[in-house]
């Protein structure tokens, strides 16, 4: 068994763990950050592609919440977490939902006045900016359709620096954790163990005393792993979080899981609109949010090809006009909820969540609605989310889409999860105090997405690093 | 079970057609590793459903779905695709999508 101790250990490295580490380094704490995934480059897999499913996604991002219907998510797993590997894309929070996550949740010092501060040092430290060079065709298309039927839209930053001169073929270089936090903590001192799993705390009645698990030898061989501790941060997410809490005694945690239901359609234009090394499309129309969020998908021809239906004649027939194709989504705030929970036998958490029966009218306004703005912007075609459908060939035929899904087709997916230890002083409801730290526990606290009450109904990653910052200040003034 | 024969019929009936070539043996390889990292529970569930799936075939047409030609297969799949029950449909898609987003990215690489 390998030993170690130290002041805090951060479990976790992503957003929230990789700050939580840097800031109290830097305050001069002795940090021991752990992560489960390895340490790779950022550009040691070409975006979106197979081998960085492979490399940087739990389960080779094949991971479900159970339920009728199932509801595909990903997960990050490597160090930086989802940062490595997502859009980047910055949204600042809408202040009638954080004022609202205030009142109902009981939460102290909190607030979107309260937060904005921390949300400026956030942008400035890691870096956001727009796409020199305008943005890629799809998302033209999709403004062009907003415009048309009279809807706000933006362009979304992301947490990106882009080259300068690099003209409208510009793709920069992405300001995940692994490029920004992660080597801030690791230049303060903070230790990273990579490639580590922390399956238990261990207790002595209200305090942790410290993480057990497992880590990998200089030969790559597993070997066991205890890391003595004054203090835990449990920063791995809105699944693992739980998890590891439940497995180590705090049964209050894992109810509650929100997340953003989406589904995709694919459309076609008589134009060239896909051109994948513009990267993610940028483009999202603004007007239904926080309920609803329509976007565009990167849509390489593996992409295209998931979401195409129809026989493998017909796909193939399809993806020769590649180029003229894009895939675009439908993303709401679902109004449903799921749990998690340890498996004893399988080791992992078992996920489960129930759509609510009111997300599915709601999701198919959105197809409809989307219908309606890509047509407006010139799309020829418009392809069903449903096997045995026909394509819809006209505006007028988008209001046809509003009924389509029902628990038996549709097919979900989500990519933001949150809410399982959600933080306030209404204990009834969560699972933290207003700071994060844990109720059943002196020395345990919680610092990524679990926190979120509710689904925040815009990209939440940097809502997400602002309330680690507000949290980790907060509990160094009270040390 | 061996499953790779199973998901390397499925992805022949859901991705073959007579006009292209589909890197099926590598496809299927790519999935069966796909599906050995799935969590446990699921990992488990999406194995016992293809033994289920394979055996189905003998009671419905006489062989295993591994031995059954291309005809039988894609019968086998259509049923499977409308099934009553959420998991047998979630199975076939799956590999549907999960094979066409393989089988894709083996043709045109990462980024065309």
């Amino acid at each position: 068994m390998k030993r170690m101790d130290c002041d805090t250990l951060v479990v976790g490295s992503g957003p929230g763990g990789a700050s939580t580490a840097a800031l109290l380094a830097e305050a001069g704490r002795d940090v021991v950050l752990v992560e489960e995934g390895q340490r790779l480059s950022i550009d040691s897999s070409p975006d979106h592609s197979l081998a960085q499913m492979d490399e940087k996604w739990r389960s080779g991002g094949l991971t479900a919440a159970l339920g009728s219907p199932k509801v595909t998510y990903i997960e990050g797993r490597c160090v930086g977490g989802a940062s490595e590997s997502n859009a980047g894309l910055y949204h600042a929070p809408i202040s009638d939902v954080i004022d609202g996550w205030a009142a109902d949740f009981k939460i102290d010092g909190f607030g979107a006045d309260a937060l904005a501060p921390f949300l400026d040092s956030v942008v400035q430290e890691i870096g956001v900016s727009s796409r020199p060079g305008g943005y890629s065709p799809a998302s033209e298309r999709l403004a062009a359709g907003a415009d048309a039927m009279g809807w706000r839209w933006a362009e979304i930053e992301r947490f990106w620096r882009y080259d300068q001169g690099g003209g409208e073929r510009a793709v920069g270089h992405r300001r995940s954790m692994s490029e920004t936090m992660v080597p801030r903590a690791l230049a303060a001192g903070a230790r990273l163990l990579a490639g580590t799993r922390i399956d238990k705390l261990e207790r002595s009645g209200r305090r942790v005393t410290a993480g057990l698990g497992w880590t990998q030898d200089e030969s790559g061989e597993a070997i066991r792993l205890r890391i003595d501790c004054k203090r835990v941060v449990v920063c791995a997410g809105a699944i693992q979080t739980p998890r590891l809490l439940r497995n180590s005694g705090w049964s209050h945690v894992g109810d509650g899981l929100t997340l953003n239901p989406m589904v995709r359609i694919v459309a076609r234009f008589p134009e060239p609109v896909n051109v994948p090394a513009f990267g993610v499309p940028v483009v999202q129309i603004e007007e239904f949010k926080p309920a609803m969020t329509l976007g565009c998908s990167y849509s390489a021809p593996p992409h295209l090809a998931m979401w195409l239906e129809g026989s493998p004649a017909v796909v193939r027939k399809n993806l020769e006009d590649w180029q003229r194709m894009a895939v675009f989504y439908v993303k709401v705030c679902g109004q449903g909820a799921g749990t998690v929970r340890t498996m004893p036998v399988f080791g992992d958490a078992l996920v489960r969540y129930r759509t609510h029966a009111d997300d599915f009218r709601v999701l198919g306004e959105g197809l409809s609605r989307l219908s309606s703005a890509l047509f407006a912007a010139g799309a020829e075609e418009v392809h069903s989310p449903l096997p045995g459908e026909a394509a819809l060939t006209s505006a007028s035929q988008s209001d046809s889409l509003k009924d389509v899904l029902t628990s038996r087709n549709a097919s979900l997916s989500a990519i933001h999860l949150h809410s399982t230890v959600r933080m306030g002083e209404d204990r009834r409801r969560c699972g933290a105090d207003s700071y994060g730290r844990l109720y059943g526990a002196d020395n345990v606290y919680v610092n990524d997405s679990s926190l979120l009450p509710t689904s925040p109904g815009v990209n939440p990653q940097g809502t997400i690093l602002a309330i680690a910052r507000r949290n980790v200040l907060r509990w160094l003034d009270e040390q | 079970m061996h499953i790779e024969p199973v998901v390397r019929g499925l992805v022949e009936g859901l991705l073959v057609d007579d006009q292209h070539d589909v890197a099926v043996d590598e496809t299927a390889a790519i999935l069966v590793r796909k599906i050995e990292s799935m969590p446990g529970l699921i990992r488990f569930g999406m194995r016992m459903l293809l033994t289920v799936f394979d055996w189905y075939s003998l009671l419905r047409g006489g062989r295993r779905f591994r031995n059954s030609g291309l005809n039988k297969q894609r019968a086998r799949i259509r049923e499977w695709a409308t099934a009553p029950l959420g998991p047998c449909r979630d199975m076939v898609e799956f590999h549907r999508k999960m094979g066409a987003f393989v089988a894709l990215s083996i043709e045109y690489g990462d980024h065309p």
